[in-house]
């Protein structure tokens, strides 16, 4: 009796041994701001869809996704706990951050160029439907490193309502995106506006950007026509006719009035709410942000936003072009997820990525969240979503930064030149010098100084 | 009688171990594990230009070079001197001041209960004071600062090491104050006695008495202080993050920005060397104005 006892339990555990070995273990590690989340989220929902395909092929294999997500408001901090979580040996399988960082990922070794599943699974998953140049923001060097998550636009919001109480009509304000997409309503209309509203009282600040090291530093050297990255060779530029415009400009911004010396110390949580309670006329947001007032309360008397008060009182636009006739601009800033070099099963895990393309899971996250379809098929859902459908024109006008392995020491350097104007620490003229001394400095041959 | 059996060992030379070398282990050990083994990657690395890369590729004194052209560094060295010097005359006279209040001016129970609040922000975690002083600091009306002068002031951005001075000056004047009530305890009550006896005033006491007294934890805890006030960063990194535009950056933070913000290792391990050498000779400089070895000796009894 007892030999067959320990006869079963033997059995029972080789049983549950057998079936835990039969499941695998898929990590990942997800960031963003607080509507973010469905970056992890989808990776569960695609761990229950990369199953039944597994199960269809008579694999019968478990798939456990667990998903790490982090609320990131410095970039820096997030890619140095991933750095030294790989140097433990306890980097997670998938890795989601802003495609620019590939470079700098791939140049370290850390994660795997993914060519061949793109190959193996382009039909499968449909992969042509998405948007090519999204595919494009993933390659470093010839070789695709990642998968598009999301993408979205940078577009100026303004107060509806207090263009109202500086006297324009409706159809002026309606009008307002259409001049600025012709090229009509400048940044020298958008500064005297904001100057107007606030010397009229209607506002505390005309124009805020954001706080921290971001895509629309660079906007602005785009806005006025630089670039930040050699076609040919892919080598960094530092464009000085057009740094040196975008530091003027922010210089102005400051002098004017329009926008406090303090910007760049501003937290993230009181832009918002200044911008929700209508303190504050402009604001250089990103798409994301419409979903972000729905979901966070910012608002000291309303809380969330309900999206009929932000129909009533924010609209949208372009980025104003510099010059009269010239033309607007926005950023897209392709999320991706990436493959680290630490995943035991690569291919499961670009599986597990490449099946958050369904179209059901991008709108998910694009509802959610306030960014854009990677794809050209999308679901009923998400073609009649107003706002979606209100924005992806701005695609049309849109730039990206560049992938290069040392763009992290540009990013970073450009944001404290113009750090150093709106603060009164130096002069453009000096911020440029100090600029162009420590890039050349530390980004040696990888660096064109042009103009 | 039988004579017992005795059993012998074959002599083997017999390996002392002197009775103290026990006792130093454990802590040789981690000092090697904790400190030795730091400075010596520490140094390799200030001759690499390791990046997020993290490649060991050997460039030899590239980074010194580039520390002495670096166009930062003149303001970051000045920031250094004026933040070292403000906060230790902060620490070790407000120290002093509070020490003495404590000890000779005010009642025992008084006395430890003031102190007991003064040591608050060194019991509190580094991020919980800095966070308070950012609320103190607020920009906006709902800072506590601007609610008592009735306006809106910037003070971070206005006076950046202005305010990290004060921030570290109030937490660091905690242990002045208790090394120097302890000292002032030790002294012989007989001395003030005679001296109230003849008549002096509680200045002329503290000035004739109390104060030479205390010539040698004066010392100590000047020169402890210079030393973790020019290596030590966290406050201000937390309230400040040495900005706006290194108004407020220390050196000891701008390695640690190098190196972490910027993932420029290599650099920042360079910049960071240098100051290791710099606090040396600060240190040899404090210990012979100080008169370190008479203190020696007389701690050894002479």
């Amino acid at each position: 009796m007892n030999r067959w006892c320990v006869g079963l339990l033997i059995a029972a555990m080789l049983g549950f041994a057998g079936l835990a070995a039969e499941t695998v273990e898929i990590t990942a590690w997800a960031s963003g701001s607080p509507v973010d989340a469905t970056r992890c989220l989808n990776l569960y929902l695609a761990g229950g869809y990369l199953e039944n395909e597994l199960d269809a092929e008579g694999a019968a294999l478990g798939i456990d996704v667990t998903c790490q997500y982090t609320h990131v408001e410095d970039w820096a901090a997030y890619m140095r706990r991933f750095r030294l979580a790989f140097e433990a040996g306890q980097a997670p399988w998938i890795f989601a951050a802003g495609h620019e960082l590939i470079g700098e990922l791939a140049d370290a070794g850390l994660i795997i160029p993914l060519d061949e599943y793109y190959e193996k699974y382009w039909d499968k998953y449909e992969l042509g439907d998405l948007y090519q140049p999204l595919i494009e923001a993933c390659k470093y060097q010839g070789k695709l490193y990642g998968f598009p998550q999301d993408t979205e636009a940078r577009p100026v919001y303004f107060r509806k309502d207090v263009l109202r109480k500086l006297g324009w009509s409706e159809e002026e304000i309606e009008a307002l995106p259409e001049k600025v997409l012709k090229g009509e309503f400048t940044l020298d209309d958008m500064i005297a506006v904001a100057k107007e509203a606030v010397e009229k009282g209607l506002v505390e600040w005309g124009i805020y950007h954001r706080p921290s090291p971001g895509g629309y530093f660079h906007m602005i050297t785009m806005a006025f026509g630089g670039i930040l990255q050699d076609p040919e060779t892919g080598k960094l530029v530092l464009d000085k006719n057009a740094i040196l415009k975008n530091l003027q400009f922010h210089a102005r911004l400051v002098a004017e009035g329009v926008t406090p010396a303090a910007m760049t110390q501003t937290s993230w949580r009181s832009i918002h709410k200044a911008v929700v309670e209508g303190k504050v006329l402009f604001w250089f947001g990103g798409t994301w942000h419409w979903a972000e007032w729905q979901r966070v309360a910012y608002h000291g008397e309303l809380g969330t936003l309900p999206e009929e008060y932000e129909w009533e009182n924010l609209g949208f636009m372009l980025v104003p072009a510099a010059e009269k006739g010239g033309k607007p601009v926005t950023q897209s800033h392709p999320f991706v997820y990436v493959v680290t070099k630490q995943a035991e099963n690569p291919e499961l895990a670009f599986r597990l990525i490449a099946l958050t393309a369904k179209p059901d899971l991008v709108a998910k996250h694009a509802l959610g969240s306030g960014h854009l379809s990677i794809r050209k098929t999308n679901t009923a859902e998400y073609t009649s979503w107003k706002f979606g459908n209100a924005v992806t024109y701005m695609l049309d006008y849109t730039t990206t930064i560049p992938n290069h392995a040392r763009w992290s020491v540009y990013h970073r350097a450009v944001y404290d030149a113009i750090q150093a104007v709106e603060t009164g620490a130096m002069s453009p003229k000096e911020a440029l010098a100090w600029l162009e001394d420590k890039l050349t400095k530390e980004l040696g041959d990888e660096l064109i100084v042009k103009g | 009688m039988k004579p017992k059996r005795v059993w012998r060992r074959k002599r083997a030379i017999p390996i002392r171990i002197p009775p103290h070398i026990p006792f130093l282990l454990p802590f040789a050990f981690l000092v090697t594990l904790f400190f030795f083994v730091p400075v010596v990657l520490n140094i390799l690395l200030a001759f690499t230009d390791m990046d997020f890369a993290m490649h060991w590729n050997f460039v030899g004194l590239k980074n010194y070079f580039r520390f002495f052209t670096d166009r930062i560094i003149p303001k970051v060295l000045l920031n250094t001197v004026i933040y070292v010097t403000a906060t230790l005359a902060i620490n070790v006279g407000l120290g002093l001041v509070l020490g003495i209040l404590s000890t000779y001016y005010v009642p025992e129970n008084v006395g430890l209960l003031f102190r007991a609040i003064w040591l608050l922000p060194r019991m509190t975690p580094p991020v919980v004071y800095a966070l308070l002083w950012l609320w103190v600091l607020d920009p906006t009306e709902y800072g506590l600062l601007n609610m008592l002068i009735g306006q809106n002031v910037n003070w971070t951005m206005q006076h950046p090491l202005g305010v990290v001075i004060i921030v570290n000056g109030m937490v660091g004047a905690s242990f002045g104050m208790i090394i120097f009530s302890a000292a002032i305890k030790s002294i012989p009550r007989d001395y003030i006695m005679a001296a109230q006896v003849d008549g002096a005033s509680n200045w002329q006491i503290v000035r004739r008495i109390i104060i030479p007294l205390l010539r040698w934890p004066l010392m100590f805890v000047t020169s402890w202080q210079t030393l973790s006030l020019l290596t030590s960063y966290e406050y201000i990194l937390l309230v400040t993050d040495g900005g706006p535009f290194y108004k407020s950056e220390v050196w000891s933070l701008y390695a640690y920005h190098t190196a972490f913000s910027h993932q420029l290792y290599g650099y920042g391990a360079a910049i960071a060397m240098v100051l290791v050498i710099v606090a040396i000779v600060v240190t040899m400089i404090m210990l012979k104005i100080f008169g370190f070895r008479r203190l020696m000796e007389l701690a050894g009894g002479g």
